[in-house]
């Protein structure tokens, strides 16, 4: 602005700034003396106050929706995955890179924000993803999309019934903090959830400060090692409510053991057993793993989880982190992570066994499980005579990084050790042998199979990097019916998921 | 204006709950959100002229609002960063984008400040007359003064406060905030002219 051919003089200027009220007293005194000898400058006073008036009387807009939802699932993307950027591209440079791995928030944020359940992440290594993807690769499977989205959905409406349950004290952020924890005790006592969150933040806190920026040299490391020329980051995420007791008998392991993976407990540092152990006798209600393993693997462990109804709740799996370069993983890999997205199937248990044909129980165990006992051990006796087939290519490996208590920990060395299991190639490149019996019964492996059968296979050094924060669901209730009502309550919470898209 | 009073009130609790958010509690930041959300879409929609844009910039705001929150520092008000972001990020969307010219009017629902000595609306224009009448002039305005005169007007900003969201000198805010009811004037005539009138009934 620079002075250019106003027809105002500067007081005028002032006349403006005196309706606002903003000059300082001298200058006050000055207007308020040609006010009353300038009739020029009264009718303008005049007007310009009646301009005011009419922008003031503007009835104010609201946005019309919580955009909380919204903003914090977006907001939880940024903060994890890499090279997330706002579809504005607004981010730029500034959260390129953060902070997976790098940020000490990013952890902790990783640790809390997934209170509601378990999270993938997928790092890809793939030189070519850094360089935008063709267009067609932006293009989702619509199917999918809408099953994934229906899945979202339900479990959005679950967050939402929990935040409705859950009372204004420590409001819950409907996505990331821990509504579907803080909601999981129906009729447990309130204790437990009121006091839950806080130590965990502690914790998880504490974490940040000691170990978990340790892990992320480690995986930094990890990504160096890895020798890409450009590892971009490929991300899935992916959300489940793991119920409490196979939180606390890790039957999580189990299903990564199945799959070929193997965990490895983290050393634990001092501080950090001190951290746990103020945590009062609360029952662990997160658990943290950081895996990696070849795409075949994911996509088994996810057909497993999904496959058992009895104790993983609920899985959510997000692929649109990317925004329009949504299925890149997918894409990539073969694979339709999205399809393992589920809602809660409580209690009374039901599985479609064929279209129109659905199965109810109520038993601890899915109905597949039995089954599948015996499908993995042949699946095993397969795994272990391939076992001379060339190592290295493809490793699959977990990390726990938060310790539970019962967690009989290795050694005290404090540094994070992976504990390394070389896997055959052979575990991406045949999928046969590499997607055990897992879901046999549901669509999902079988389609899978037929699905990469047809997909260019994964090349054999491939990846992907996985985060899992599992958390406690639910709690198995006395009275089943009713918190199984409450929970999929179909109607609440449809107010906080009416942007997502 | 009692307006600012409450937010003074709310700076408190504004930087607690960014603490509690850096600390790991995303909840917090929803509090913000929940906070801030339709003020600063009452801005945006103004500024940007669409409800679409308006919104998706709420959100793009906030998104990197969380993800930034590590580097504000609480010399300003977290509302004054927030929209700060907000409007670069408008400022780089805009230079990708033509200018969009019509104003959305819809969810103009909620009147805010209520106009004191509500008026016998019989001759007068009437509110939504007027509201549109006003969009329309608004429109018109020039981007830079579009922003000074909303975030004067209708969100009830002081200069400094202006000044820092926009990253101006505090001059520079006083001279577009009159230059902006200047030109406002000249395209509001009719309104003005009511208004005039009406103030000075209301000193009768």
């Amino acid at each position: 602005m620079a002075g250019n051919n106003q027809p105002f003089d500067f007081d005028d200027e002032l006349l403006s700034a005196y309706l606002d009220d903003e000059l300082a007293a001298e200058e006050r005194a000055r207007v308020e003396q040609r006010l009353a000898e300038d009739l020029r400058a009264k009718q303008l006073l005049e007007e310009l106050r009646a301009v005011s008036q009419a922008m003031k009387s503007v009835p104010s807009a609201t946005v019309g929706s919580d955009l909380r939802d919204s903003i914090l699932r977006r907001a939880e993307r940024a903060m994890l995955v890499p090279g997330e950027q706002s579809p504005a591209g607004g981010l730029g440079g500034v959260a390129k890179r953060i902070p997976f791995g790098r940020s000490k928030r990013a952890w902790i944020w990783a640790g809390m924000a997934l209170a509601a359940g378990l999270m993938l992440m997928f790092f890809e290594r793939e030189p070519e993803r850094n360089q935008g993807l063709p267009d067609a690769v932006a293009k989702r499977d619509d199917t999918s999309q809408d099953e994934a989205l229906f899945d979202r959905r339900s479990l959005a409406e679950e967050r939402g019934e929990a935040e409705v349950d859950k009372l204004a004290a420590a409001r819950p952020a409907a996505p990331a903090s821990a509504p579907a924890l803080a909601a999981a005790p129906a009729g447990a006592p309130a204790s437990a959830s009121a006091s839950a969150s806080a130590p965990l933040a502690t914790v998880a806190a504490d974490r940040g400060n000691s170990r978990l920026g340790g892990v992320g040299g480690s995986m930094a490391a990890a990504e160096d090692k890895a020798a890409e020329p450009s590892d971009a980051a490929q991300r899935l995420l992916v959300r489940v409510n793991v119920k409490p007791e196979a939180l606390q008998n890790r039957t999580f392991d189990e299903v990564l053991e199945r799959n070929q993976i193997e965990i490895e407990q983290p050393a634990e540092s001092k501080s950090d057993r001190e951290a746990l152990a103020e945590v009062p006798q609360e029952p662990q209600d997160v658990d943290v793993l950081l895996l990696e393993a070849a795409p075949a693997q994911i996509a088994s462990t996810l057909a497993d989880l999904k496959a058992d109804h009895a104790n993983y709740l609920g899985i959510e799996v997000e692929d649109e982190g990317a925004g329009s370069q949504g299925t890149i993983a997918n894409e990539r890999t073969g694979y339709d992570f999205q399809q393992y997205s589920r809602g809660f199937v409580p209690l009374q248990q039901k599985v479609e066994v064929a279209p129109n044909f659905n199965y109810y129980y109520e038993a601890e165990q899915g109905p597949n499980r039995a089954d599948r006992k015996l499908g993995r051990e042949l699946e095993f006796a397969q795994q272990r005579s391939n076992d001379d087939r060339p190592r290295g290519l493809i490793r699959n490996r977990a990390l726990r990084l938060k310790p539970q208590p019962t967690a009989q920990s290795g050694s005290e060395s404090g540094s994070l050790a992976y504990k390394l299991r070389d896997q055959s190639a052979a575990t991406a490149a045949r999928p046969s042998a590499a997607a055990p019996a897992a879901g046999r019964f549901f669509g999902g492996t079988q389609m899978d199979l037929a699905h990469r059968a047809k997909q260019k296979l994964v090349a054999e050094a491939e990846t992907l990097e996985v985060l899992f924060v599992l958390t406690a669901g639910p709690e198995q209730p006395a009275n089943p019916p009713a918190a199984a009502k409450a929970v999929a309550s179909p109607t609440a919470g449809e107010g906080l998921k009416n942007d997502d898209r | 204006m009692s307006d600012h009073a409450s937010r003074d009130d709310s700076a408190v609790a504004d930087a607690t709950l960014i603490d509690r958010t850096l600390a790991g509690e995303p909840a917090a930041f929803g509090e913000l959100v929940l906070r801030y959300q339709d003020r600063l879409y009452n801005s945006l929609v103004r500024v940007l002229g669409s409800a679409e844009d308006a919104r998706d910039a709420v959100q793009d705001a906030f998104v990197q609002a969380f993800v930034k929150l590590e580097s504000f520092r609480g010399s300003s008000a977290f509302y004054t960063w927030l929209y700060r972001i907000a409007f670069n990020q408008a400022m780089s969307h805009a230079r990708r984008k033509r200018p969009t010219r019509s104003l959305d009017l819809e969810r103009t629902d909620r009147g805010r400040e209520p106009v004191d000595g509500q008026p016998a609306p019989d001759a007068r224009l009437n509110e939504r007359e007027r509201a549109t009448q006003v969009h329309r002039a608004l429109a018109e305005l020039s981007a830079e003064y579009r922003q000074v005169i909303v975030l004067r007007e209708m969100d009830g900003c002081k200069y400094e406060e202006i000044a820092e969201m926009l990253e101006l000198p505090v001059g520079t805010v006083r001279s577009r905030l009159f230059r902006a009811r200047l030109e406002l004037r000249d395209r509001l005539a009719s309104v003005v002219k009511d208004e005039v009138t009406r103030a000075v009934e209301d000193r009768c």
